[in-house]
């Protein structure tokens, strides 16, 4: 939804430079509907601090158990 | 002591010598006293101002703890702040150093006070920041501070680096031979892109932008085209020296641009030009807006651009002619942002290049206005590049004139040459890139571009490099 690709497929180690359309105008958009599926909040420097899928995944993880 | 002064090469093979055969332990303290050398060289009082910045922002820096020093973390913000203000607005507004293409005219005084302060200040406020959110530990040694904001080969016009990646070098290593022979090409690459190409197009930059002249509109759209190239190779050739001479005494700089004239979106230029400013604006500006409003989606992002460049125009000058610059990669971006579908990989190599066309053209529109030395002249440029005849009647007076004889360009034949050498430059870079770090080539490298820059380089009028005034 947030790159506007229904095909683009994820792996583990994608970094936002090798997704098409994630880059810093598309990535607090992708942080904000994880927020709303999840229901959770990050942090300012949680969100700075994402590198790559799992980065994220880890402390989206992190955040619901 | 400019880069491209024979005072700096002097400098710089004294110090790089001292560097490699002096003691682990003296080091730091060596090339600390180098850069303050550096730095007094040019002005005494630049050196005061140094001493002063930096004690204050160190002292600062070693209290902030909690709410109780938040007063103290703000006047040191604005103190860094205030310096960037006051040596590039109030002591630039009456020299006529700007794109002067004849060196002594300059109003030396002024400008020489005011070299690299803008840079250095960013370099405190990230560091105050970055302490105060406890994402570094606030420096120990005083020395090391100073050292790490001042380090010469990044102290005029960056790239900036920022605390925590200078505080990860070798300070203590002996440079390699192999790194050092890395950076003494890369200076020679440096005063190549200088010297061959951005003085070369100089002075026809200045016959078309400087004097109000009627130009037809693709004159007009050519004088931005040229100095798009210019401000590219003058201020990447600059950073080349920055980081060779940086590599010489066995430091990494960090890169500053990653072949942005290639890029086939304005959003990917904005990831290959001028990194190190960029990822200064991203992390301190451009991330804690859009996070802040993340719940707006697309608009956070929009009102994010659009204070970023406000930021970025005002850093640059206090210009109605950068606000415009600024106002027109804004809207570059927001079509992108709303627009813009994410690209299939593109295969076909003829539609790869129009796209990059295409950025490069819409690049050297705003550069109009960020070139442009007055409002007035601005105005007059963009209604020459939308009156009616765009096309020159009188192709030899009103085309190649002012760009090939500009009444300043004498040398016909090395332009030609200098014109071949960027269209090389501009295909091939990523590869004569490579070429030249390679073992095998390096030592070709290094011989076949001290022979082209004393064969085809501007020595006589030694232009400053553009972005020493920001």
């Amino acid at each position: 939804m947030v790159f506007q690709d229904t095909n683009l497929e994820i792996k583990a180690n994608d970094a936002a430079g090798e997704i098409d359309g994630w880059d810093s105008l598309t990535h607090m958009t992708l942080i904000n509907e994880l927020e709303k599926n999840f229901k959770i909040v990050f942090t300012f420097e949680e969100v700075i601090n994402f590198k790559n899928i799992n980065d994220i995944v880890n402390v989206v993880s992190k955040k619901l158990s | 002591m400019l880069f491209n002064s024979p005072q700096f090469l002097l400098f710089l093979i004294l110090v790089a010598g001292i560097n490699f055969i002096l003691r682990v332990a003296n080091k730091r303290l060596f090339l600390l006293f180098a850069s303050l050398f550096f730095i007094g060289f040019f002005n005494i009082a630049s050196l005061a101002a140094v001493l002063f910045l930096s004690g204050f922002t160190f002292f600062v820096g070693s209290l902030i703890k909690g709410q109780r020093t938040n007063r103290l973390y703000y006047l040191a913000l604005s103190v860094n702040v205030a310096a960037i203000m006051v040596f590039n607005y109030f002591l630039s507004v009456n020299s006529t150093l700007r794109f002067n293409f004849n060196s002594v005219d300059f109003n030396t005084e002024s400008f020489l006070l005011m070299i690299g302060l803008s840079f250095y200040s960013l370099q405190h406020i990230a560091y105050l920041i970055d302490v105060k959110k406890q994402r570094l530990v606030a420096e120990k040694i005083f020395t090391d501070f100073l050292l790490y904001s001042v380090y010469f080969p990044k102290f005029m016009s960056g790239p900036i680096a920022l605390h925590q990646q200078m505080r990860l070098q070798n300070w203590e290593d002996r440079p390699s031979g192999a790194l050092m022979w890395q950076g003494f090409n890369r200076i020679l690459m440096g005063f190549f892109k200088k010297m061959v190409i951005a003085d070369r197009l100089a002075p026809s930059v200045h016959s078309i932008f400087d004097f109000n002249d009627t130009l037809p509109g693709l004159t007009v759209l050519a004088g931005g085209v040229l100095f798009t190239i210019q401000l590219y190779f003058d201020f990447s050739g600059y950073c080349d020296i920055a980081i060779g001479a940086s590599k010489l005494l066995g430091i990494e700089l960090p890169e500053n641009f990653d072949f942005p004239l290639r890029a086939r979106s304005i959003t990917s230029f904005w990831r290959k030009w001028h990194l190190s400013l960029i990822h200064f604006f991203t992390t301190y500006i451009f991330y804690p807006l859009s996070f802040k409003y993340r719940h707006l989606k697309k608009t956070a992002s929009a009102i994010a651009v659009l204070a970023t460049f406000f930021v970025s125009a005002l850093w640059h000058g206090l210009g109605f002619t950068f606000l415009l610059w600024a106002f027109c990669h804004t809207s570059y971006l927001l079509v992108e942002l709303y627009f813009r579908k994410p690209n299939e990989p593109e295969k076909n190599r003829f539609r790869k290049g129009l796209k990059a066309l295409s950025i490069f053209l819409l690049v050297s529109f705003s550069h109009l206005f960020f070139r442009s030395m007055s409002f007035g002249n601005c105005k007059h440029l963009i209604s020459e590049l939308f009156s009616t005849n765009f096309l020159p009647t009188n192709w030899r007076v009103d085309f190649i004139a002012p760009i090939a004889v500009g009444g300043h360009q004498t040398e016909h034949f090395n332009f030609l040459v200098t014109i071949v050498f960027i269209a090389l430059f501009l295909i091939l870079e990523r590869k004569i890139f490579s070429i030249f770090s390679s073992r095998a080539f390096r030592p070709l490298f290094s011989f076949l571009f001290v022979i082209l820059i004393f064969l085809f380089g501007v020595f006589n009028n030694g232009e400053r490099f553009i972005y020493m005034q920001f």
